[in-house]
């Protein structure tokens, strides 16, 4: 799963949420590292409602414009459960190693 | 109307239109919330759009219907390039018939083994193996470009004229892949009768070959014409490469011919541009006639005659 699909998912996942929502969202999330353009979040959008992952929750009409809420679907909620999964694994991996090798470095020196 | 939103709609003017008709209006919410310009959101918007077009243009694809018009690609295309393998050898046979001393050496070894391809090519595509379907085309394929290769470098103009062979039997190759197969597609007996058309037509009297031509040509067409309307539109698709490459030949490599026709002496191969032209012409009019077929068939889609 690419980034911007962990972080729509992680986004919708604390409850539905409108496009510039998402945005702001996973702003603040990675502390400003990643902050989403139109094109990138609307393509991940769409791809993740054709996968069935997010649905459409509500829309509204906010100063004469359109404003479509997404939630997270039960496939959607297992596939970020999955996902979260793996990358906890991977993070334990690196953090054990990086910790074998500090020690290990630190013998070397010592 | 503001300058940013003029610009921003013009940006998501280039998604598909049921991209734009979904989320148009709320990516522009979207767009003009955040504030941000500039050629980033710019190029953002174009990729996305363009991967959006991508996607439109691919999934019609997935369609079954393309799949059962690849078998009847594969197994018309199979048939007519057995049928051209065969002429060929009857045309070699028929010179060692009436001139004993004729050299028909360069009809073993590569020129068999594009008759056999198809051969088993057709085999596969009867029988409904894709394995056999896939391995004959394949050797057939490579015959084809093996056989006008041996002379390229006196003769480039053998590669440009047998390009089409090339178009096609890749054409063939591919639909033995992706194709479903379902019954023998209606029309066959005209695609046989052409075959043997196409045979009789190389042993014919000079005066002959072009109305034969002509008549193997039109009983093709009539195979196709009986073909099942929901799969016919995506045969001829799978057709317009090989069509497209008399055009881009005649056009395209009218002086590249006669330079080399007039300087035996500097014979100017191929340059990979001209190899890219070759490749992408052929590839575009597939895209281009999938695209028509698409669009003839939307308006249809509400009616009974759309399935």
């Amino acid at each position: 799963m690419r980034e911007p699909t962990f972080l729509v998912l992680t986004a919708l996942a604390g409850g539905p949420q409108h496009g510039y929502a998402v945005i702001e969202d996973i702003a603040g999330m990675t502390g400003g590292r990643v902050r989403l353009r139109a094109g990138t979040l609307y393509a991940a959008l769409d791809r993740l409602r054709t996968e069935g992952l997010i649905e459409a929750d509500r829309e509204e009409i906010v100063q004469s414009r359109l404003r479509r809420y997404y939630r997270l679907t039960a496939t959607g909620e297992r596939s970020l459960t999955a996902e979260t999964a793996r990358l906890r694994t991977q993070a334990t991996i690196a953090e054990r190693r990086l910790r074998i090798r500090r020690i290990e470095l630190g013998g070397a020196t010592s | 109307m503001t300058t940013p939103e003029k610009r921003f709609r013009r940006l998501i003017a280039l998604y598909p239109k049921d991209h734009r008709a979904e989320y148009g209006e709320e990516m522009l919410g979207v767009l003009l919330a955040d504030g941000r310009t500039g050629p980033a959101v710019t190029a953002d918007l174009v990729r996305a759009a363009l991967g959006a077009r991508f996607r439109e243009t691919f999934a019609g694809f997935r369609d079954e219907r393309w799949r059962h018009a690849a078998y009847a690609v594969q197994f018309f295309g199979s048939l007519l390039l057995l049928a051209m393998a065969v002429r060929r050898f009857a045309m070699a046979i028929l010179s060692m018939v009436r001139w004993p001393g004729y050299d028909i050496s360069p009809f073993y070894g590569v020129d068999m083994v594009r008759l056999l391809g198809w051969a088993v090519a057709l085999t596969g595509a009867v029988l409904g193996i894709r394995l056999l379907g896939v391995t004959g085309a394949a050797a057939g394929l490579a015959g084809e470009i093996v056989a006008p290769f041996r002379y390229y470098l006196d003769t480039p103009a053998q590669v440009l004229n047998a390009y089409w062979i090339f178009v096609a039997a890749t054409v063939v190759l591919i639909a033995a892949a992706v194709s479903a197969r379902r019954a023998i597609p209606r029309g066959w007996p005209f695609v046989v009768a052409a075959g043997v058309v196409l045979i009789a037509q190389g042993m014919a009297p000079l005066n002959l070959r072009v109305p034969l031509f002509g008549a193997a040509a039109v009983l093709t067409l009539i195979g196709v014409a009986r073909l099942d309307p929901a799969i016919r539109g995506r045969v001829i698709a799978f057709g317009v490469p090989v069509l497209a490459v008399f055009p881009l030949i005649r056009l395209g490599f009218d002086g590249f011919v006669r330079h080399n026709m007039g300087h035996p002496e500097a014979i100017m191969l191929i340059s990979p541009v001209q190899w890219a032209v070759l490749v992408i012409v052929p590839a575009a009019a597939f895209v281009v006639a999938a695209e028509i077929d698409r669009r003839f068939r939307a308006p249809m889609a509400g009616t009974s005659k759309g399935a």
